[in-house]
């Protein structure tokens, strides 16, 4: 399946099959969580990170049905059509955004994903307490969300993010690794 | 005129306490401007029972004879934008300022306000002065630009 293929699809299932909510709501929401957990990790930004991944992990789970029912997406070839799945279809039907597939390593198992647009991040200026600066990643449930789904599908990744706009940075950078294929694994007590 | 600028930008909270001000150029004297805003707030009093109609612009509160002009505006929720315009020459205290010249600069300065009070790690608390830097710039930016006529 070629970039554009999954754009068209992404673009389709978003006009046609995609209820929209407010994004001021989205935004805010988003932001009292992570303003919230500041405060109840009283500025351990390194857990916050932790529990915001969690938080992703745990939607990403449930959300990957949601995601294959509404795409009619069958079983990708390889990681390259993963890559654009997720940022042309999954990004596009959820957050109204295609993040840039770029930096891929030549063994085919790691790229970027570099937000042009964060919804989550609008109005967002960190605290500037000196740390948050150089701590928090202020997006990761995003990583979560993408660690979680994928391996609802048979795919162990990692994902961080290397840089963000809301610290200074020039972009948004997302990396994404693929550890492993999960195998299916034989149900227990059979033979 | 062509020297008409703005010699200050001041954000009051909800009761009366100052949460910005800034002077142009930056290093003039912010004794004079919080003295000048400080007066205004009279005017908004004064005026207040007479706005019916919900319009936040309060057009010119009062000038002083040095060519200071202040212009208030009010939104909903209390908060108060003063932008004290110099508007050159000196001596007679009428400001050649068209009306409504300043709405563009308080729409801005209202967006900037909305942006700094929806970032969640804003703490909304009259006591404390604002100390967002991109709210900051993004004021110094509007007060350094303007011109009459300006679109910022």
């Amino acid at each position: 399946m070629s970039a554009n293929k999954a754009a068209r699809i992404g673009e389709e299932v978003w006009k046609t099959r995609i209820d929209k909510v407010n994004a001021e709501l989205v935004t805010l929401t988003y932001g009292s969580i992570v303003a919230q957990l500041c405060k109840d990790y009283e500025g351990d930004y390194i857990e916050v990170n932790k529990q915001l991944e969690k938080m992703g992990y745990n939607i990403g789970l449930r959300l990957i049905e949601d995601f294959l029912a509404k795409t009619n997406m069958g079983k990708c070839i390889n990681f390259k059509e993963t890559a654009e799945t997720i940022s042309k279809i999954g990004f596009k039907v959820f957050l109204n955004i295609t993040p840039t597939v770029t930096n891929w390593t030549t063994d085919g198992k790691q790229f970027s994903l570099t937000f042009e647009e964060n919804p989550l991040a609008d109005f967002v200026e960190l605290p500037d307490d000196g740390r948050a600066q150089n701590e928090l990643w202020y997006s990761n449930l995003l990583c979560g969300v993408l660690r979680g789904s994928l391996e609802m599908v048979q795919m162990q990744v990692d994902a961080h993010f290397v840089s963000d706009v809301l610290r200074g940075n020039e972009v948004t950078e997302m990396r994404v690794t693929l550890i492993r294929t999960i195998d299916d694994e034989l149900p227990p007590g059979e033979d | 005129m062509s020297s008409t600028r703005i010699a200050c930008i001041a954000i009051i909270g909800k009761n009366n306490s100052p949460l910005h001000l800034s002077p142009f150029p930056a290093t003039s004297n912010t004794l004079k401007y919080h003295f000048l805003t400080h007066a205004t707030l009279d005017v908004f009093q004064a005026r207040l029972p007479l706005k019916s109609n919900g319009d936040s612009d309060f057009g010119l509160l009062y000038s002083v004879d040095e060519g200071l002009a202040a212009y208030g505006w009010l939104t909903n929720t209390g908060v108060k934008i003063i932008v004290v315009v110099d508007v050159g020459g000196g001596g007679a205290g009428t400001p050649a300022m068209k009306d409504g010249e300043l709405k563009p600069v308080f729409r801005a300065l209202q967006t900037a306000y909305i942006q700094l009070v929806c970032n969640p790690f804003y703490e909304n608390d009259e006591a404390k002065p604002i100390t967002s830097k991109r709210f900051i710039e993004e004021v110094k930016r509007i007060g350094e630009n303007w011109t009459p006529g300006f679109a910022l």
